[in-house]
């Protein structure tokens, strides 16, 4: 439930946000701002709340809220138990001091004692992975060597509520997932998170329950696959207006995508397909070390950038199985209903929990539609008109 | 609202300072040197102007001069130094909106770099002063190091209203700037009080750093007995201060907050 009187709140509710909003006075002259508003929801103790929307919509100062570094201008909101939290690059770290000093800081910052701030130090080292750069002062670092203390530090403080903003993009493939593996186990271990992030895939897999904000105001607030989907949606309509994600090669690399071929019904390659014929996309692929049934996708764009149909094999339990090494995988679209046009086609391998890309080619294999006589829309689907009489016009 | 002296980060001020003494001359060849460089060539400058060229009306000759300034320019500096830092502290640390860091542990950080700079300056001052025979023996110091400890505290109750308060109006930092500037002059830092008339010493009175300057000078005027005054009214500016930075601090802060 989202805005009015807000939800019973439950006993074992770990957040509790009701009716909250948040107003920015401008430093000049101007009306107020407010960068949040009415946005009520509670997550349970265990529960892990996505945060969506697009840049400016609140996300962060919700977070800001939750962590108590701001405060809120209208509303309640309670948070029960210490909270650890990752909300900016390089929030709370001394340039000068060494990766060690700033977690052993932050260790007694958090109210641990020498001793304790100290195994923080020693359990955050063995996670952040950052070598010798461990013992170098901050400032020498990148800006994903920062993240990886940050979060490596905030994941060893193991405290029972974690806040993470958008600052898992800024590591490298290998860390962005070895941070969600580690907010899984989190998960498990009890704690309550709360994660706001672009990476909708990774939200999916992570969290029960998603809030949807848009310009400071809540939209929905439900079931993290109903939301995000919703979210999805949103952003795949608002992409058919404008540019959206860029062509290009992403993901981990455990799985390297070797060849795409675009083939007709006959086998042959081409680029030129009729509607209504057979397209069969053709992956050569290597799986560079044992994967646990990954999800396979292709997906196919229209050259605006419309996204037209993306499927996958995460509910196919016949292509389970771990796979290691090279494979061939076929996807074929009987009787092609695309229209006349340009067309792109993306292939995707992800984690089987589809949170994280192993590989992901996005629009990168273009093809052209012909069709004549030439159809307006975006798809041709199978129709039949009929036409009968109704009686004489006013007799009913 | 939070304790005044929470422990937590009470402790994390200690290894913050020295880094950031190692870290400011961190690959410089003279080093450390170079922030007793500064005050030296004031001090050169005003014993050469005032003590040889202007040859004040005092009995004293150039030395006795140069170290009169230096016992005075020295805390003078390092007050200036802590209170300009925290004016800016919190726009250069913009990170602390969203961290968890108290601004008391930013502020007491600049506050104590720029004391232990000045601490070291007016030992090497009363050092020398003592090696030329013009100071009193060394249960003296208490005095001075009595007054850089209220000093020092003095400094963080106004920097923990003056780096809120900058943040929120950016006037302030140059108005602090020229405002020190002027209290250089205001203070019997580089001209001795005998030199003033009765109402001018009066007025002088009411000058929180001239106390603090007696305590400073006390081993070189040696005089009999402690300057106990002295050590009251400058515990009474240091009580004041505190208590009024630390009963506005939450208040400025949460409002900073927002801004930076």
């Amino acid at each position: 439930m989202v805005g009015g009187a807000g939800p019973a709140v439950t006993a074992a509710a770990a957040i509790t946000v009701q009716g909250v909003g948040k107003r920015y006075a401008p430093a000049g002259p101007g009306r107020d701002l407010w960068a949040l508003r009415d946005v009520t929801f509670d997550v349970a103790r265990g529960g892990a709340l996505a945060v969506v929307g697009e840049n400016g919509s609140g996300k962060s100062t919700l977070l800001d809220l939750l962590m108590g570094v701001t405060r809120a201008s209208e509303g309640r909101l309670e948070v029960t138990g210490a909270v650890a939290s990752l909300l900016e690059l390089g929030a709370g770290f001394f340039v000068e001091l060494s990766g060690r000093e700033n977690a052993v800081q932050m260790g007694l910052l958090s109210g641990l004692t020498r001793a304790q701030a100290r195994a923080l130090a020693t359990a955050a080292e063995e996670f952040a992975e950052l070598g010798e750069f461990f013992e170098r002062p901050v400032r020498t670092y990148s800006a994903g060597m920062v993240m990886r203390l940050g979060f490596a530090i905030a994941a060893s403080l193991e405290a029972p509520v974690v806040l993470v903003d958008e600052v898992l993009a800024v590591g490298d493939g290998y860390f962005q997932r070895k941070c969600i593996d580690r907010l899984r186990q989190m998960r498990a271990a009890g704690a309550t998170l709360v994660v706001a992030s672009h990476d909708l895939h990774a939200l999916k897999g992570l969290c029960d329950r998603a809030l949807w904000l848009r310009q400071g105001r809540p939209v929905a607030l439900g079931p993290a696959e109903d939301v995000i989907g919703r979210y999805e949606e949103h952003l795949r309509l608002k992409a058919a207006e404008g540019p959206g994600l860029a062509p290009g090669r992403r993901g981990t690399g455990e799985v390297a995508i070797r060849s795409v071929r675009l083939k007709g019904a006959e086998g042959r390659e081409r680029t030129e397909f009729r509607s209504g014929e057979t397209l069969r996309v053709e992956v050569d692929f290597e799986a560079r070390r044992p994967l646990d049934s990954p999800v396979m996708g292709v997906a196919i764009f229209r050259e605006d950038g419309v996204y037209c149909c993306g499927p996958n094999t995460r509910h196919d339990a016949s292509l389970r199985g771990t796979y290691d090494g090279r494979y061939r995988l076929i996807a074929e679209f009987d009787e092609l209903p695309l229209l006349g046009g340009g067309y792109e086609v993306s292939v995707s391998f992800y984690d089987k929990d589809h949170v994280y890309a192993y590989a992901w080619d996005h629009r990168l294999y273009p093809f052209r539609v012909v069709m004549e006589p030439p159809q307006h829309g975006l798809v041709s689907l199978r129709h039949r008109f009929h036409v009968s009489r109704i009686g004489d016009a006013g007799a009913a | 609202m939070r304790a005044p002296l929470s422990p937590a980060w009470a402790r994390s001020v200690g290894p913050l300072v020295l880094a950031d003494l190692r870290h400011r001359y961190a690959g410089s060849v003279l080093g450390g040197l170079w922030s007793a460089l500064g005050p030296l060539v004031e001090v050169a400058a005003y014993a050469v102007v005032f003590g040889l060229v202007m040859r004040p009306r005092t009995t004293q000759d150039g030395l006795t001069y140069a170290l009169f300034i230096a016992s005075g320019i020295l805390p003078w500096s390092s007050l200036r130094e802590g209170l300009e830092s925290s004016a800016s502290t919190l726009p250069d640390n913009r990170w602390i909106r969203r961290s968890r860091v108290p601004m008391e542990l930013l502020v007491a950080r600049q506050v104590l770099v720029s004391a232990v700079r000045g601490a070291c300056g007016l030992l090497l001052v009363l050092a020398a002063a003592f090696a030329a025979g013009e100071a009193a023996g060394a249960t003296g110091l208490f005095w001075p190091l009595a007054g850089l400890i209220l000093q020092t505290a003095a400094v963080f109750g106004l920097g923990l209203i003056v780096a809120p308060l900058a943040t929120l109006y950016p006037d302030l930092r140059p108005a602090l700037a020229t405002g020190l500037t002027a209290l250089t002059f205001a203070s019997p830092i580089v001209y001795p009080e005998s030199l003033l008339s009765g109402t001018v010493r009066a007025a002088l009175e009411w000058n929180p750093f001239t106390h603090f300057l007696r305590l400073y000078r006390f081993p070189l005027a040696a005089p009999s007995g402690g300057p106990v005054a002295e050590l009251a009214m400058a515990a009474a500016t240091t009580m004041g201060l505190l208590a009024i930075g630390l009963a506005m601090r939450d208040r400025l802060w949460w409002a900073a907050r927002d801004r930076l």
